[in-house]
């Protein structure tokens, strides 16, 4: 249990996190509501759904920022793994679980406010409410979401362990990379059933539908070029929150399947491997 | 007990340790130059690193150890779960069941009370002083323990003497200073010369020694330097190795 509680309380109190997994996505989310808006006619269902697609958006930016701090805390505690796991109580499950506990808390608590604050600046600009309907859903998303970057995250960095830490400056980054890859891409490309097969965009997917509490067409960047200038909200093929679910589900147990035993083969690399300089 | 059979140890393409076979059933002292494989002979005894052969400790396997709770270590490379002194001890104190008082008790009786400082803050003696308290206190079957006077304090190394006598059943300490080691007269002494192992011997007996070159009838232990073969002889007429003070001379052979 003393892990778990390490774990929580690091990642609370850590300023990185805190610096790029909630005031840089603020920053975008102003960025959004207030200067990228000019064109959004002031009609609710329209604000609504661009709020939406802003707050599945930003929360992806998010996790893919708190995800790459995660595989430092990984890097450095994973020196000690080889040998906790073989001469101490350490498993590799309460480890997963300590990392994933610790991930939980601090993306829902970021979450919850990144949600509040995305709402309320939206909501100033447009002149009416535009808070998320679906709390309920919108947290049990953001839990899933922190759920399936924190596998991520873990996987590629037991994977550096594993392989060689000289690609540690390159991957470390890959959730950051990936997030800001498909929650654009999800916009502004038609991706199709690639939505429910890329673990970022089912998210995100999810996060607008629970957001503005009605189905969302499937090809939103269709939806986003041709309809939300002129005030429309038609569309072809909605989508299906269930296929959303189960394909972020299926990436997580993925993820985490694969990191057992590779933590369980872990050993020490000393972290120098990666110096550039 | 450790059991070591044909360990060979291979680090970046690089022959660290080769073909080491031993049994170790008390707290033995393993001395050796610089470079030599001491303290990567430990980090496989310790799972940290792999290895070729068989390491057995309480006839388990180290490869595939699991949660066995009898073995610890001063290595650093095994204390990275925590930031601070305090993390450390809120962790280990879990994982590795040590007493609550125990480490608290042992740090304050040599003057350690920085609890707050981060690990690598701690001055190269307070991290060894550290490390140590945390592999001992939980008085393991074995301990591995690699420099533990190393940047210390004289008035602390001799309190971290008794808590080795004190603490642990068995197990290797790595050292390289003479007058500790002549502490542990009655400790079986190995020696690691260009990654082979040699020994064991008593330390008591090792320091009455003096070092000849070529091979003496009934000398302690014969070492290879080299294409050169060196022994131990007990009343040999060169220096005795308790007058060398600095131990790192007998392997300027």
């Amino acid at each position: 249990m003393r892990l778990i509680i390490y774990m929580i309380k690091r990642l609370l109190l850590s300023k990185t996190i805190w610096g790029w997994g909630f005031a840089f996505v603020i920053f975008w989310a102003a960025m959004g509501a207030f200067l990228l808006s000019s064109d959004v006619p002031k009609l609710q269902d329209v604000d609504y759904m661009y709020t939406a697609s802003w707050a599945g958006t930003v929360i992806i930016f998010s996790l893919g920022a708190i995800g790459t701090s995660i595989t430092y805390v990984v890097t450095y505690q994973s020196g000690g793994l080889p040998h906790m796991l073989r001469f101490s109580k350490l498993t590799p499950q309460y480890y997963l679980l300590s990392i994933y506990l610790g991930a939980l808390v601090v993306i829902s608590v970021i979450g919850l406010i990144t949600l509040s604050i995305v709402g309320a600046m939206f909501s100033a600009h447009f002149g009416i409410p535009l808070y998320p309907r679906n709390m309920f859903a919108e947290t049990g998303e953001i839990l899933l979401a922190a759920l399936l970057m924190t596998s991520l995250s873990l996987l590629l960095n037991v994977a550096i362990v594993k392989i060689s830490r000289k690609a540690q400056n390159l991957i470390s980054f890959v959730p950051l990379l990936l997030s800001f890859l498909f929650g654009y891409g999800y916009i502004y490309l038609n991706l199709g059933n690639l939505t429910y097969l890329s673990p970022y965009t089912a998210i995100d997917s999810l996060l607008i539908q629970g957001y503005v509490n009605h189905p969302i067409p499937l090809d939103l960047s269709a939806f986003v070029i041709s309809n939300l200038n002129n005030g429309q909200l038609n569309y072809l093929g909605s989508l299906n929150p269930i296929y959303a679910v189960l394909s972020a589900m299926m990436w997580f147990l993925l993820f985490t399947a694969i990191s057992i035993p590779l933590v369980r083969s872990l050993y020490y690399r000393p972290l120098e491997e990666s110096r550039i300089a | 007990m450790i059991e070591l059979d044909n360990v060979s140890i291979n680090l970046n393409k690089v022959s660290i340790i080769r073909d080491v076979t031993a049994k170790i059933d008390s707290k033995v002292i393993l001395l050796g130059p610089n470079g030599s494989g001491k303290t990567t002979l430990l980090k496989a005894i310790a799972g940290i690193i792999p290895y070729m052969g068989s390491i057995r400790v309480n006839g388990n396997e180290v490869k595939r150890a699991r949660n066995l709770n009898l073995l610890s270590t001063n290595l650093p490379e095994a204390y990275s779960l925590g930031r601070t002194v305090e993390d450390v001890i809120y962790l280990y104190q879990e994982l590795k069941s040590i007493p609550e008082s125990n480490v608290k008790e042992l740090l304050r009786s040599v003057g350690f009370n920085d609890l707050k400082k981060e690990i690598y803050g701690l001055s190269a003696g307070q991290g060894v002083i550290l490390r140590t308290v945390m592999a001992l206190a939980s008085d393991p079957q074995v301990v591995l323990l690699d420099e533990p006077f190393e940047n210390v304090d004289a008035a602390k190394k001799l309190k971290i003497v008794q808590w080795l006598k004190e603490y642990g059943k068995e197990g290797i300490i790595v050292t390289h200073e003479i007058d500790m080691a002549a502490m542990f007269k009655e400790s079986p002494t190995f020696m690691i010369l260009e990654g082979r192992l040699y020994g064991p011997v008593s330390m008591g007996g090792l320091m009455e020694c003096s070092i000849e070159e070529g091979s003496h009838p009934g000398s302690l232990m014969e070492v290879q330097v080299g294409n050169r073969k060196f022994s131990f002889v007990k009343e040999g007429k060169g220096k005795k190795m308790k007058d060398m003070v600095i131990l790192d001379r007998i392997y300027n052979i």
